[in-house]
């Protein structure tokens, strides 16, 4: 452990260095965090992503752990059928973790996901969510925000529909564990991954993680901007326990305007004065709904 | 039935042998590189003392009080004085205040320092033995206050056999007699005392240089001798009755206090002065019983020298403030009974005072304290000092303590006048500097110099290096790389230009807004660190790769094999003490 | 256990509970539903061994097995039709990954339009995943091969597919001799109790390669197929020991003095067998050709058992269609007997959208075809006849 201010951090590394993550990478900073929990006692499914690439090509390796790559709509799947397998030959103690980017999740594999959640398998599906499909070069998923630009939302018809909520997907499966995370905040990251370790059934991990590239920004803002989108709320980190309990993890003290978070995104170049508003507004109601779920129903946690 | 391969490569999907991936060496990819550069934190630039103050809040953050105490006397061994009376240069500015409220170092160096008092055991003999250069030197020092304390400190650290010399009956000097009790609880000064005994200082108290020994006997007795006498010489007001019985200079007044000559204070009391001997005695004087206090100053509130502390804490007490205001006279047959005064026009400091003729006014007074500033008791002791002190000065401009020739040494207010606890403290730390080199210190043995090319962790001990600018990863990494932990025994001063750096790069989530904490710890785990790597591994926290490495010593090293450049460590270091800078022969 | 009656979907239940699959997932499509539902209900009577989990998709209980398979699990599905589409991506993964999966396919006609006819393309559409494809012709075949899968699966690390002409089979009822569990057990070995999958041995499977690697996968995968009839034999022999039942990978039925020889797969195969002593063409007696394993394609046991010269005429029995090219069944042979006496004398009789072929269409067929109706590539029509 190194005391840190961030807390105690598990000190070793079970995500090695030379990967193939461009430089600055959020979802590579993620999943540094979570395989320091998970460390050597997981097994971990990679449908098509970027971590496809950043997990290593034949005959690389950048994790310290079984890694099976899947086809793109199947990781929920393959996922569960490696727990039930591995149940089936006496091993209940390895436990299996998903691995998907945003479009595995929120698009193409949306049907095994919901088909897993529902039938409460004993998984963790990780979403590292970098709003859009960056492994092949930013093309719009339903994770994208409003107002985003991408290869397929070219300007001037950036993406006219919200993000997806798929927070509110998985809370209505009602899974046992289900929680937002930010590489900005790896402290809570990583008690997040505890908690859903520790957790049987179906938990859902959804985890903000920039890609710089993507969204036009200098690439030693990753973490900044991903505090922002805490600070502004757009995107608020909490937990739900049983799709119905919810906890908020942390409050942003003061009301940052989305406008600080957008800025400086070239995706989000395109956004006019009223539709930031609609935005703002957008993101205001959210959190108002988040907090009165917070207040009605609230976690009553183990721990 | 062996189905393996006829091919011999390995069969996807039954165990085969991987490669990690640190045989790619993705440093090549980098274009800019991280530069490790310390810079003095602002804290550290408005100290007297000039106190590495991160380092030490860094340990007290962690935990080691221990560790806070040997950071600290390097620089000040009284924190536990300087914890009571320092006017606290460093918080007006922290960085910290513009974010929330300022750090209260001050309530953690007082921590620091009575941890240290705790914890030291006067039965202790003799020293640690570290550093024993001046072992078999003896030195006299002249004055027991806070330099003369500092200086025999510091010496006695190198080995030297110190004796004080003080006039008085009791040691301490200005912290004895001059601040008052209230700021300074006198058995904390007592406890310093006892510990700098049984460190081995021989204190010889109510033995005045110039009676019962002369300067030149010390001199020839003595291998060095240090004349810390402080500036204690009342100045005069120049105004008509100032020689009445009934009036007092302001530091007299104190010391008669302190030293139970005067026991009590009654009547109407009038102060004269601005500066923070007149508070001090105005504050006194009804805390000890007066009537009625009341301080006249020349100009506004907002223009006293005195430290505004001292100022709310005689407010508080029920001085009356009358501002804009000089005395004209002072009345009385026997004694003094009342004194004249004229309001003045509004002015700032250093601009001429213009005084209103036609708003005279009396008051009654039956004390009147004088403070009108003090001088060095240097010429008292030997007039011919004040021409030493100028000679040397043109040779060598003082920064604290001055080498007179004959070795004879000055140093704190009787060089400087009156200044602040921790300039003299200072001073006595500078003294020490020159009378180890004077005394012959063994050279290799001396406080490590300044480089630029070793930096790291324990850097912000030494003054920052002008320019550091690594020519290649090789040397950058060695930079980086942490030393040994070396704590000179006596820190040198800052030297060259000196900027202290901003605080764009905030950290919120790690510094969440707050107020001041209640624990010593919560309330040093605050220090922003600006400038000073305090090893809170943020870097390494936020490094993908990850190619930032903890070595057992507790430094951190970039592995450039593998750093891509991207510079999330520059921005979220939270003490600024890392940038990307484009190096030639780096990545392409 | 003794005789009983079973339907082509409960035979394959019976044996999948025989052969002990740890992991069963599947969702249900007619006419393999009757199969699902067999597993399920034994599942849920405590009669099963393993574990028996409904999806929400056939991509997922595909998906599902490969995971399975991967820790090490004994596995099977079943599926038909635009289930075994809907699982296209994922049979190559399998197979690519060599994973011993083992699943059952009642051939149904692949939409548009909706139709429940039992064609074959559905499962010759998959001809190229990378599965071995058996295409049974009895309940009891049904039964004896899907345990022999297993076997065959795990010791050559191909997944295997064994088809059935959906409701033709799977819900026609036979008598069947099912074997004793100790029998099964004797065959088929139970899997080890161990993860194939160590998560102190980091592994990275499946990683992206390049061509260097693709290369020697698809070839070694290729070399691998090869060998799998010399396999099956052995195994088959072993089966034959403990069952007393076995059959070969081509049946061949009157090939000694036949002068035309029809090639069929499947139920098609079953009803010509009964009809063959009174099948003689215009040209002279019929023999038959059962193609029992279709990938990989037996190529020297074809080849040597129509290399008798009393045979003129091949007619290839074909319930599928590539549109533009025919039947494949017809292609294969075509390509596979390029250069021999039967070049340009492959007649196909085309049943595709699941003709059924009654013993007056086969004598139809075959007329039409000793006409040289079906010579060059020409296609006799079932439909048409």
């Amino acid at each position: 452990m190194l005391q840190t201010l961030l807390g105690d951090f598990p000190r070793r590394e079970y995500m090695l260095n030379g990967h193939n993550a461009c430089a600055g990478c959020g979802p590579a900073l993620a999943v540094r965090y979570l395989v320091k929990v998970s460390r050597q006692e997981a097994v971990i499914v990679i449908p098509a992503s970027c971590w496809s690439i950043i997990a290593g090509v034949e005959p690389f390796r950048s994790l310290e752990t079984v890694v099976l790559h899947c086809p793109f709509p199947a990781a929920a799947s393959v996922g569960a059928g490696i727990k039930k397998g591995l149940e089936a030959v006496g091993d209940t103690r390895t436990q299996v973790i998903v691995l998907a980017g945003d479009g595995a999740t929120f698009d193409i594999g949306m049907q095994g996901l919901s088909g897993v959640a529902e039938r409460n398998e004993d998984l963790l599906y990780v979403c590292y969510d970098n709003e859009a499909y960056m492994n092949t070069g930013t093309q719009r998923s339903s994770a994208s925000p409003y107002g985003s630009l991408s290869t397929t939302t070219p300007a001037p018809r950036a993406k006219s529909s919200p993000k997806k909520e798929i927070m509110k997907i998985m809370a209505a499966h009602r899974i046992p564990y289900a929680a937002t995370a930010s590489v900005a905040y790896p402290a809570d990251l990583m008690a997040k991954m505890q908690r859903a370790m520790q957790v049987k059934g179906f938990r859902f991990l959804h985890i903000f993680t920039p890609c710089m590239q993507g969204w036009g920004s200098p690439v030693e803002f990753t973490v900044r901007l991903a505090r922002l989108a805490v600070l502004t709320r757009i995107f608020p980190l909490y937990e739900v326990a049983d799709g119905a309990r919810y906890r908020i993890s942390s409050f942003p003290e003061e009301h940052i305007p989305i406008e600080e978070y957008l800025q400086g995104q070239k995706r989000f170049a395109g956004l006019d004065e009223s539709q930031k508003a609609l935005l703002q507004k957008e993101v205001d109601r959210n959190w108002a709904a988040l907090c009165r779920q917070a207040d009605h129903s609230p976690f009553i946690s183990d721990d | 039935m062996q189905f393996s391969s006829k091919s011999g490569w390995p069969r996807p999907g039954v165990l085969q042998e991987t490669v990690p991936t640190p045989m790619n060496k993705t440093g090549s990819w980098r274009f800019l590189t991280p530069v490790f550069q310390e810079s003095n934190a602002p804290c550290r630039l408005a100290c007297p003392l000039e106190s590495g103050i991160p380092h030490w809040l860094n340990k007290v953050r962690q935990g080691d009080l221990q560790g806070a105490w040997q950071v600290m006397q390097v620089y000040n061994p009284f924190p536990a004085i300087t914890g009571q009376v320092c006017y606290r240069f460093c918080e007006e500015k922290c960085h910290r205040a513009s974010w929330d409220e300022a750090v209260a170092v001050r309530e953690v160096e007082k921590a620091v320092g009575l941890w240290r008092h705790k914890n030291y055991r006067t039965d202790k003999t003799g020293q640690n033995g570290r550093l024993k250069e001046l072992a078999g030197k003896k030195v006299a020092i002249v004055g027991s206050g806070p330099a003369g304390l500092s200086c025999a400190y510091y010496l006695r650290q190198s080995g030297a056999a110190v004796t004080i010399f003080e006039k008085l009956p009791l040691a301490g000097g200005l912290l004895a007699t001059g601040i008052p009790d209230y700021r300074l609880p006198r058995d904390i000064l007592a406890k310093e005392l006892k510990i700098l005994e049984a460190e081995g200082v021989n204190f010889r108290t109510g033995r005045e240089v110039g009676q019962e020994i002369s300067l030149p006997e010390l001199q020839a007795q003595f291998d060095a001798v240090l004349l810390a006498v402080g500036a204690q010489q009342s100045r005069r007001l120049q105004v008509k009755g100032e020689k009445l019985p009934g009036v007092s200079g302001a530091l007299e007044f104190l010391g008669d206090l302190h030293t139970g000559r005067r026991k009590a204070v009654a009547g109407q009391v009038v102060v004269a002065g601005g500066g923070n001997a007149a508070v001090d005695a105005a504050c006194m004087a009804k805390l000890r019983g007066a009537r009625e206090v009341s301080l006249l100053y020349r100009r506004s509130r907002e223009e006293m020298p005195a430290h505004p502390e001292e100022i709310e804490a005689a407010a508080a007490a029920g001085v009356n403030f009358v501002f804009e205001t000089v005395l004209q006279e002072i009345c009385g047959e026997a004694r003094v009974e009342k004194v004249c005064a004229l309001h003045t026009a509004p002015s700032r400091r250093g601009e001429p005072l213009q005084v209103l003729p036609e708003t005279a006014f009396e008051l009654q007074c039956d004390l009147l304290i004088v403070a009108a500033g003090q001088e060095s008791n240097l010429p008292a002791l030997d007039p011919a000092l004040q021409n030493a002190v100028q000679q040397a000065n043109k040779k060598n401009p003082a920064r604290g303590s001055l080498n007179l020739e004959n070795k004879l040494f000055a140093a704190g207010d009787a060089l400087t006048g009156p200044a602040s606890v921790a300039a003299a403290i200072f001073g006595g730390r500078q003294a020490a500097l020159q009378l180890r080199q004077a005394l012959g210190e063994q050279p290799g043995t001396a406080a490590p110099e300044p480089s630029g090319r070793t930096s790291g962790f324990n850097r912000g001990l030494l003054p920052p290096a002008e320019t550091a600018t690594p020519d290649s990863a090789a040397a950058f990494s060695e930079q980086f790389k942490t030393r040994a932990a070396v704590y000179p025994g006596i820190a040198p001063p800052l030297q060259g230009p000196q900027e202290a750096i901003g605080y764009d790069n905030l950290n919120a989530f790690l510094y969440p807004k707050q107020g001041r904490q209640v624990a010593t710890q919560q309330e040093a785990g605050r220090c922003f660190s600006c400038g000073t790597c305090s090893r809170c591994g943020v870097c390494w926290v936020f490094c993908p790769e990850p190619a930032i490495k903890q070595e057992p010593d507790g430094s951190f090293q970039i592995l450039l094999d593998y750093c891509k450049g991207c510079g999330i460590c520059a921005v979220e270091c939270p003490a600024g003490v890392l940038s990307m800078e484009e190096v030639p022969g780096h990545g392409t | 256990m003794g005789r009983k009656l079973l339907d082509g979907n409960q035979a394959a239940a019976l044996a999948v509970k025989l052969a002990r699959a740890q992991v069963v997932c599947a969702y249900p499509i007619t006419p393999q539903t009757s199969l699902v539902e067999s597993i399920a209900g034994m599942w849920a009577q405590g009669d099963f061994s393993g574990e028996y989990v409904s999806v929400e998709s056939e991509y997922s209980a595909l998906a599902y097995l490969i995971g399975a398979a991967y820790a090490g699990a004994r596995t099977f599905t079943a599926t038909s039709s635009q289930g075994l589409a809907y699982m296209h991506e994922l049979l190559h993964w399998a197979a690519g990954a060599r994973l011993p999966i083992v699943m059952v396919n009642a051939n149904r006609a692949l939409g548009a339009p909706w139709s429940l006819e039992p064609d074959h393309l559905d499962s010759l559409a998959q001809r190229d995943t990378g599965w071995i494809q058996f295409y049974c012709a009895a309940v009891q075949e049904i039964m004896d091969t899907l345990l022999f899968s297993f076997r065959l699966a795990e010791e050559t690390r191909l997944p295997c597919m064994v088809i059935y002409d959906g409701f033709v089979l799977s819900h026609t009822v036979e008598v069947v001799e099912p074997p004793l569990q100790k029998q099964a057990d004797a065959f088929l070995p139970a899997p080890p109790a161990k993860a194939a999958l160590q998560t102190e041995q980091p592994q990275n499977l499946q990683a992206v390669t390049s061509f260097q690697y693709l290369a020697r996968v698809f070839q070694e995968r290729h070399l691998d197929m090869l060998q799998v009839p010399r396999v099956a034999k052995k195994l088959t022999r072993e089966y034959a020991a403990i069952l007393g039942r076995s059959y070969p990978l081509v049946e061949a039925c009157g090939l000694k003095e036949a002068a035309t020889v029809v090639v069929a797969a499947g139920s098609a195969a079953q009803t010509i067998k009964s009809v063959l002593p009174a099948l003689n063409s215009p040209e002279g007696p019929t023999g038959l050709l059962r193609l029992r394993l279709f990938r990989p394609l037996p190529a020297e046991e074809i080849v040597s058992l129509l290399a008798r010269p009393h045979i003129q005429r091949v007619v290839v029995v074909d319930r599928d269609l590539s549109a533009g090219l025919g039947g494949i069944f017809a292609q294969e042979l075509r390509a596979l007997l390029q250069g021999s006496p039967f070049e340009g004398k492959i007649c196909e009789l085309n049943l595709a959208g699941g003709v059924d072929l009654t013993p007056q269409l086969l004598r139809r067929g075959l007329k039409a075809a000793a006409a040289g109706g079906g010579e060059q590539g020409r296609i006799i029509w079932g439909v048409d006849l």
